[in-house]
């Protein structure tokens, strides 16, 4: 078992490896002077200017310049932010409470919205929670959170006036953003446990639990469940990473700090060191929660305990 | 001491007047229109200045950095008036005024000028201010260490200066420049603490040390920056009436980017004041009862639309003039903003010297005679209405940056539709990295740009030809005579002879059709009721020594 | 001529994936008995004809240019003569949104059909040939999983630049590892089969196999998530171009619209709201059906609404 987490450990560690590559690859093909989009030319002479770029390392060979990034990355150093020369680690971490607040708060609607609602639909399959479920589902992963977080901003802040449109601090600023971006997960968790409940509702097993005798909520609770959540957790997992990819619109949307928003801006701005820390940031989180999402399989599945982890 | 008194002035001050009018007008309709007078709740004509409290004021970008010197955006300055003072100010009639200096001589030659400072003044960090701290000052900015920006365009074209006693210094010049002595009151020529800047480095845009009523708290990145007064201030600012420290406790600016989020803000009390309203919010705010609306026109050159004379067939004369006759830029000026910004007529704004009025209304939308013009060039309509000569289309290459600052993006796609009628195709690009794309490449055949500024030698950054060796301009204009001419009102004393030069080099933009004048941006603030005091120096900057908050 | 044998593969390709019953269902002229579940598919249908209309003929479905910019009337909100409003330029609305379909829909669709052939190609020849080249795929695919959906499209779209093209590669790209994952999936369970083991023993080519008897049978679960594919697609193109990094043209996407409007919320909430309304309403379409099409694929669904 401890095996097995090493061995993910480590080829997670790779893929992260890989996709910081990657990222250094993309923008390393990109058109335009990043040295010409920091300093205004009108102002500044051709020897600034060449100054810079060697300062920047601009014209070192691509080998060099990418071992050369991991080696700083290795100490610590993210580099320095192309826009305003501010260290990058620093200018990260800042945001990242306000995006994982933000993160946490819309997995949790979309957790115990989809799960409940999922559940519950499969259970009294027909009526109306059904339909609402159905229908949840479906809008949730129609719509997109750019509209929603905007057709809430207009019914909640512009016309009612209950909650703010803006902001990071406070709880209040936090519930609209939430929704909106917990909306599509719940969605997508919907329909995944849903489908998931009565495919194993259908289960010879269950037909013999109730032949036994069970309760039927109990055959629910303890057993039809915890089979059916199963490849719920994995998509529970991708959902969690969609809505850290969907606070750079949800951020923006709303004007709320956060690593999101700095990241549209650095792409505006070809602001590469930021980027390339953002995508470090996420890919460890991202990775992490995989991880974690594996790790709970074996909490879960019995076979999976007991046979050691399979990849 | 020779003080400079600029008659000519007149329209901005009738602006400022205007603006402090509008501001009253919406709160005394408001006590008419509510019944209880009697509360004393805040009206414009408001009692004593009340003391603390904190002001919260929503910017649209944030600062590039906090020290002037290495500033390049107008967005920093308005921190910078709270933060710091500069040696001179520019008052509401045009003239300048002290500030850390006291009075100001300048030399026969013009290469010099010999500055006598104010006495016990302090920075914030307890250095004093004297004549060796302005010469920190001034050395750094050409320091090619420091990387100065913008700064280093204003201070132009000094040389160095000599410390004559501890309050006296004297400042050399390599030319004669009439604007030196004006771009000492633009913010980003702001005094800064030598020993802070020595100390910090290149940190010190994030540690700021000046002499202003406020000092520095903190700065949270694209959130909010803290100030808090300076209780030791003492000295005042030009025309600002408070010459003690400032009546507010803390002065924060939070930076929201989103028009909608920014404005929404004042509406909802999440913050008190918020600046650059969108147009169409100008018309809500404006009678809304519980807010009220600063303006302010900037002066300097308004948003112009620039020929690349470089390029064919913008090369002809004939072929601009048609361009020139077929966009109708009232009706843009309309569409776009509502109403709220003014139309520019001429390649100066008002209100700065030498302002040529007679060049408003030259020019007026006409069809028939743009479509004469371009007939006569040889360019004959195709099928699909649009002109060609030689196989070539008629084609129009406009470039703009994003995002869409002051809906300039917006000004593209209405003139593309206005050329159609002439048979001009028009190719609209717009991309984030100007500086390559304008800049280095010139590949454009109309970009737009604006300048604020206190002197009409900016034109000079516009319009005088370049070497080889120097960066172009943005028509690539070249003209012995209007050289000429910009050369000898840069260094010419007399105004009215001044005048007249500059009247003559924008009567020679108007006659060629090098531009496209299109507006003159207003700087807009929308504030909650009880924000009071708030005034604003003739480039638009807010000035914060007066401010307080009725109850 | 068609063979007896062809005519078999045939039918077991369309029964496989679903096809084959509405096709039976047509051909037998049998009254199609309209359950009440059906009204929301049959809307759908509706709606995404009209959509594909508004994409092909936009001129003759709108009732104005969508570039007229009739200053006189800004702003204004929806009535009898703008059934959506207009825009700040004195555009009408509705005519925007008609024009707006066909980019959103030519987004959409070539990103789903680029990701598809890329991913399905990786995952026919991880799956097949396994080993050594299966390890090397999957780990590229899992670096492109690390970093999640639209972040990646983002950062590819910001640079490559703005373009069609590029657009269409950004969010191609970034749904290749799905559709190769579920093809591997689908060719290592079908390797395995009777039927195979058989034809490899007859000495069959693998192209052949592959061809014949591989990919029909993996097609349906791929189609099908294809189809729910283009609506995500059609959402990341309409989130990119709202960022900002969409294709600049006279005639603004639906995401552009969107953008466009949000600074005149409190006073003209139109010009938001509709293109939004368009969007979800055509990628709701595509997912009922979608949803649809599985159900009737999926063995362990069907029967089961």
């Amino acid at each position: 078992m401890l095996q097995a987490i090493g061995s993910r450990l480590f080829s997670s560690l790779l893929v992260i490896v890989g996709s910081l590559a990657l990222v250094f690859c993309i923008f390393y093909l990109l058109p335009g002077d990043p040295v010409l989009s920091m300093v205004d030319p009108t102002t500044v002479s051709p020897e600034v200017i060449e100054n810079l770029r060697e300062q920047l390392g601009l014209n070192r060979p691509f080998h060099e310049r990418l071992l050369a990034y991991f080696g700083d990355m290795l100490t610590g150093d993210f580099g320095r932010s192309l826009v305003g020369s501010e260290p990058v680690l620093p200018k990260i971490l800042h945001q990242v409470p306000s995006t994982l607040l933000l993160t946490a708060a819309s997995a949790l609607v979309a957790i115990v919205v989809g799960v409940t609602l999922g559940v519950l639909s499969a259970v009294r399959k027909g009526g109306i929670i059904d339909l609402s479920a159905r229908i949840v589902g479906l809008f949730g992963i129609s719509m997109p959170t750019f509209w929603s977080g905007i057709l809430l901003i207009l019914i909640f802040s512009v016309q009612l006036k209950w909650l703010p449109a803006m902001g990071s601090d406070g709880f209040e600023t936090l519930i609209l953003p939430a929704l909106a971006l917990g909306f599509v997960g719940a969605g997508s968790i919907v329909r995944m446990v849903r489908g998931s409940m009565l495919d194993v509702l259908n289960e010879p097993f269950v037909t013999t639990l109730r032949a036994k005798g069970l309760r039927e909520r109990l055959i629910q609770i303890k057993h039809v469940l915890r089979n059916a959540l199963i490849p719920a957790v994995t998509l529970i997992g991708m959902q969690i990473g969609d809505m850290l990819a969907g606070t750079v619109i949800i951020e923006t949307v709303f004007s709320r700090q956060g690593i999101g928003r700095i990241l549209a801006d650095a792409i505006m701005a070809k602001d590469l060191p930021v980027v390339q820390g953002i995508v470090f940031f996420t890919a460890i989180v991202y990775v992490g929660i995989n991880l974690l999402v594996d790790l709970s399989y074996a909490a879960i599945d019995p076979r999976i305990r007991r046979k050691g982890a399979r990849t | 001491m020779k003080r400079r008194f600029k008659p000519a002035y007149a329209f901005g001050a009738f602006a400022l007047a205007l603006t402090t009018v509008l501001a009253g007008c919406g709160s005394s309709s408001n006590s008419a229109a509510t019944a209880q007078a009697a509360s004393g709740s805040g009206t414009a004509t408001a009692s004593a200045p009340v003391q603390g409290g904190e002001f919260t004021y929503a910017l649209a970008t944030s600062p590039d950095t906090l020290d002037p010197r290495r500033s390049g955006l107008a967005v920093s300055v308005r921190v910078f008036g709270a933060l710091y003072d500069t040696l001179l100010v520019r008052n509401a009639d045009g003239s300048l005024g002290p500030s850390l200096a006291t009075e100001w001589e300048q030399s026969d030659d013009g290469l010099s000028y010999t500055l006598k400072l104010k006495e016990g003044v302090k920075f914030q960090d307890g250095t004093p201010f004297n004549a060796e701290a302005v010469k920190y000052n001034f050395d750094s900015i050409i320091d090619p260490e420091t990387k100065a920006a913008n700064a280093l365009a204003l201070l132009r074209p000094y040389k160095s200066s000599e410390v004559v006693d501890e309050y006296t210094i004297k400042l050399n010049l390599e030319t004669a420049s009439q604007a030196f002595l004006g771009n000492l009151s633009q913010g980003m020529l702001s005094i800064v603490s030598p020993t802070a800047a020595k100390e910090k480095g290149e940190d010190f845009g994030k540690n700021p040390i000046g002499t202003g009523p406020f000092k520095f708290v903190s700065w949270s990145e694209n959130a909010e920056i803290v100030l808090e007064r300076n209780p030791d201030y003492a000295w005042g600012s030009g025309e600002a009436k408070n010459t003690g420290a400032a009546y507010l406790d803390r002065l924060t600016f939070k930076i929201v980017p989103e028009e909608a989020t920014r404005i929404g803000g004042v509406q909802s009390g999440q913050v008190l004041a918020a600046e650059t309203v969108p147009p169409q919010n100008i018309v809500a705010l404006e009678s809304d009862p519980n807010a009220q609306l600063f303006k302010t026109n900037t002066i300097g050159l308004p948003y112009t639309l620039f020929f690349n004379l470089e390029k064919k067939p913008w090369d002809e004369l004939k072929a601009r003039q048609a361009v020139q006759s077929a966009v109708d830029v009232d009706t843009i000026v309309k569409t776009l903003y509502l109403g709220t910004y003014e139309r520019a007529w001429s390649s100066l704004t008002p209100g700065i010297l030498g302002y040529d009025e007679s060049l408003e209304g030259k020019i007026a939308p006409n069809l028939e005679k743009a479509n004469a013009l371009l007939d006569e060039l040889g360019w004959v309509k195709g099928a699909d209405g649009i002109r060609e000569k030689e196989g070539q289309r008629l084609t129009l290459h406009y470039v703009d940056g994003s995002p869409n600052r002051e809906k300039r993006n917006d000004i593209a796609a209405m003139i593309r539709e206005q050329l159609k009628a002439i048979g001009v195709e028009t190719e609209v690009e717009i991309t984030q990295d100007i500086a390559t794309a304008v800049y280095q490449n010139w590949d454009y055949d109309l970009y737009g740009n604006s300048q604020v500024n206190s002197d009409p030698n900016a034109l000079s950054a516009f319009y005088h030809s370049t070497k080889e060796s120097e960066r172009r301009t943005l028509n690539g204009l070249s003209d012995p005579e209007v050289d000429k001419w910009l050369e000898e009102a840069g260094v010419e004393k007399d105004e009215a002879k001044r005048t007249e030069l500059y009247k003559k080099v924008q009567r020679y933009i108007s006659d060629q059709a090098l531009i496209l004048p299109i507006y003159v941006f207003p700087y807009t603030v929308a504030a909650a009721k009880s924000v009071q005091g708030l005034t604003f120096d003739p480039f638009g900057y807010p000035i914060f020594n007066d401010v307080y908050l009725s109850k | 001529m068609k063979t007896s044998a062809g005519a078999a593969r045939r039918g077991a390709w369309r029964g496989r994936t679903g096809l084959g019953q509405a096709e039976n269902a047509i051909r037998s002229g049998k009254r199609l008995r309209l359950a009440s579940s059906d009204i929301p598919i049959g809307l759908a249908g509706i709606a995404i004809v009209f959509l594909v209309l508004c994409a092909l003929f936009p001129s003759w479905i709108a009732p104005y240019s969508p570039t007229d910019m009739n200053t006189a009337a800004i702003l204004q909100a929806p009535s009898a003569a703008h059934l959506f409003g207009t825009d700040y330029f004195g555009r009408d609305v509705f005519s925007l949104i008609v024009h707006g379909t066909k980019d959103s829909l030519l987004i959409g669709a070539s990103s789903v059909i680029v990701g598809v052939l890329i991913g399905a190609a990786l995952g026919s020849i991880a799956g097949y040939v396994g080993g050594k080249l299966d390890t090397v795929i999957m780990r590229v695919m899992d670096v492109l999983l690390t970093v999640p959906g639209i972040l990646l499209a983002l950062t590819i779209a910001a640079a490559l630049g703005p373009g069609l093209r590029n657009i269409v590669l950004a969010i191609a790209i970034s749904s290749v590892p799905g559709y190769a994952r579920v093809m591997r999936g689908q060719i290592m369970a079908i390797r395995g089969r009777g039927y195979v083991f058989a034809s490899r023993a007859i000495g069959a080519k693998p192209s052949f196999i592959l061809t014949k008897h591989v990919l029909p049978n993996s097609a349906a679960p791929l189609l099908v998530m294809a189809t729910l594919g283009l609506g995500s697609s059609i959402l990341a193109g309409a989130g990119l171009s709202f960022l900002g990094l969409g294709v600049l043209k006279e005639i603004p996407d639906w995401g552009a619209l969107l953008s466009q409007g949000r600074g005149y919320l409190t006073v003209a909430w139109w010009i938001c709201t509709f293109p939004g309304l368009a969007i979800t309403l055509f990628v709701l379409s595509i997912n009922l059906i979608g949803d649809r099409w599985r159900d009737a694929v999926d063995p362990k669904r069907k029967g089961r609404a």
